[in-house]
């Protein structure tokens, strides 16, 4: 059996259910379990389950005793199936049932009629019922499977027009939910490169990260309807535990990096790819920002040092770079490839050890695996409680060019480089 | 007044009133009304023999004769108004057919569940902190419950191997082999 907080109970509930336990023995706890005394510990213990009502040390007794039932034992098997069509309706009422279910992101949505679907499909080349790929809120979710059709409804719905088909097909091959269910309410953030910029005319200059440009805004928002479709939901307390929800999840911060611009090679070309291709990339775990103007000449070491420190050391820093800054970039400290700024940043984001391996996250995520020996966390491990450390590995830290170029500001996102995915081969 | 811009141009309100039933006064403070609320000028039309109707081009909205001489409040003609100036009804009514947006989800079968036991005096418990924020405390302190209230029962504290979402093949095959009993914990 197994015991659970309390805020978790739906999600907990239909975890078990579509897992094939419905009568999985639960019992639960108030949240929150973290920074809560050994005292307060015990009184969760000794107290009642603020469920049932039961007294939750009872109630864990019962549950490895009590014989199961007929009903526990009967075994069991069934197929789901999604029809094709919602049942027709007026268009205030499906505009009403779509908003009710939480098929939408509670914006207006264009609701997809056959033949509005059968136009975007026209974007591909694609058969209508190829598999592209499974999806999951997180990795202990069932994943709900989806076709190219699937990924036009919801195209459709975002608003986007069929030429950007491609490039949302590729972002629903990447099988990265943009709406995770994690209770950090993490989002994404997707970067188009290549000349299909270009053909659909993404903005890479000013206002490129919103809200400025059709392509930017309609793909970035496809990427966020199908997601939370095509996993099976994104429901509160049931598929969706974000505890404060993030308004980045309204597009995923999606934009075409300014390479024409940039001093360095094209985020895409150092993932692999030829700079006459097109791709997306797609990271996750976005929260955080810090913001600066500039790189000033006398202090900037200390200045970009100090915004490092200031994010969760979870979270790798990915620098989105004006134009104008990546070129001070490379005239402060004579970093002509991103991959010299990359070792000085892995050089200069340091803190104590002791200080590191305390968060909660790094708690959660990363000593776990370091006592597993997963390199570099193992070695970190090994130091000094007061030995400083370089807390971001050098592979997790990344360099995107995007901005008009009306001034020098820029950021560091936190967050999680996941993939890049060929769009040409969604054409 | 939102609308009222687009509207004014196209949308004609009269307001026809019974003279000798003094109806002027209510036919114009409706009228301010539809001013400030739509931004448009109603007609104001004299009539006779207990009239008091208001109409929105052309069309009546509201008489007072076919409702038993009973006066309209504002706040009624204003909906009226209000719901004339939406889509052609015709075009609400209409029924679409459109696509499902949900994907396909997988089929269900039931995993068995383990045997329970008679009593857990003399036997194994394993308790298990998956590694979630804390848990391993909480956990702890139920060690201790047992360990105070039902001594006979011998229990494991044990926190998983690897991060929360990731099994731990190696401490299920040894609590298969040396437990009676599990409990995991604190899930989320």
């Amino acid at each position: 059996m197994s015991v659970h907080t309390d805020a978790f109970e739906q999600a907990v509930k239909a975890v078990a259910r579509t897992h094939g336990m419905p009568q999985q023995r639960l019992a639960f706890v108030p949240m929150p379990v973290m920074g809560k005394s050994p005292t307060e510990l015990r009184e969760y213990i000794e107290g009642n389950d603020p469920v049932t009502g039961q007294p939750v040390m009872h109630e864990i007794v019962d549950a490895l005793t009590h014989p199961l039932s007929e009903e526990e034992k009967k075994g069991f098997r069934f197929d789901r199936s999604t029809p094709r069509f919602v049942a027709p309706d007026t268009e205030e009422n499906l505009r009403r049932l779509f908003a009710k279910k939480g098929r939408t992101d509670y914006l207006p949505i264009v609701l997809p009629t056959e033949e509005r679907v059968d136009a975007m499909l026209s974007g591909t080349s694609h058969d209508p019922q190829e598999i592209v790929g499974q999806m999951r809120p997180t990795s202990t979710r069932e994943a709900w499977e989806y076709t190219v059709e699937k990924v036009a409804v919801n195209a459709v719905m975002a608003g986007a027009r069929p030429e950007y088909l491609p490039v949302i097909l590729a972002l629903a091959a990447t099988q990265i939910s943009a709406r995770p269910s994690t209770t950090s309410s993490a989002a994404c953030m997707v970067v188009v490169n290549g000349p299909i910029r270009h053909e659909i005319d993404m903005n890479w200059g000013i206002g490129a990260m919103g809200p400025y440009n059709h392509a930017n805004a309609t793909i970035g928002r496809a990427y966020g309807l199908l997601s939370q479709n095509l996993q099976g939901g994104s429901e509160p307390a049931l598929t969706y535990l974000g505890s404060q929800g993030n308004n980045y999840a309204y597009n995923s911060i999606t934009f075409a990096e300014n390479e024409e611009r940039s001093p360095w090679t094209p985020f895409h070309v150092e993932q692999g790819f030829e700079a006459e291709e097109s791709a997306v990339s797609v990271f996750g775990g976005v929260r955080s920002t810090a913001y600066n103007l500039g790189v000033r000449e006398k202090h900037w070491r200390e200045h970009v040092r100090n915004m490092l420190r200031g994010m969760n050391p979870y979270l790798p820093p990915t620098f989105v770079l004006d134009p104008i800054t990546a070129r001070q970039f490379v005239d402060r400290g004579a970093f002509d490839t991103k991959e010299k700024l990359i070792h000085w940043i892995y050089d200069n984001a340091r803190m104590p050890a002791g200080v590191y391996w305390d968060h909660q996250l790094i708690e959660n995520y990363v000593y776990p695996r370091a006592l597993n020996g997963v390199e570099p966390y193992a070695t970190m491990l090994e130091a000094a409680d007061d030995e400083l450390i370089s807390v971001f590995p050098k592979d997790t830290i990344h360099i995107v060019v995007v901005g008009g170029e009306t001034n020098g500001y820029w950021r560091i996102m936190g967050c999680n480089y996941a993939e890049s995915m060929s769009v040409d081969a969604w054409r | 007044m939102n609308s009222a811009k687009s509207t004014q141009e196209e949308t004609r309100i009269k307001i026809i009133y019974c003279v000798e039933c003094n109806l002027e006064p209510e036919a114009k403070r409706l009228a301010t009304a539809i001013k400030n609320r739509f931004g448009l000028e109603a007609k104001l039309e004299e009539g006779h023999d207990g009239i008091f109707e208001i109409s929105m081009d052309d069309h009546v909205i509201y008489n007072n004769l076919a409702q038993g001489g009973q006066l309209p409040t504002d706040k009624e003609i204003l909906q009226r108004i209000q719901q004339r100036m939406e889509p052609p009804s015709s075009i609400r009514r209409e029924k679409l057919k459109v696509m499902n947006p949900m994907g396909y989800p997988p089929a269900v079968t039931q995993i068995e569940m383990a045997p329970r036991l008679d009593t857990l005096e003399g036997k194994t418990v394993y308790l298990v902190d998956c590694r979630f924020d804390d848990g391993d405390l909480l956990m702890a302190q139920m060690q201790a419950w047992f360990k105070e209230y039902m001594p006979s029962v011998k229990t494991v504290l044990r926190s998983k191997s690897g991060i929360y979402t990731e099994d731990d093949p190696e401490l299920f095959e040894e609590i298969g082999e040396k437990g009676d009993a599990l409990v995991l914990g604190v899930g989320h």
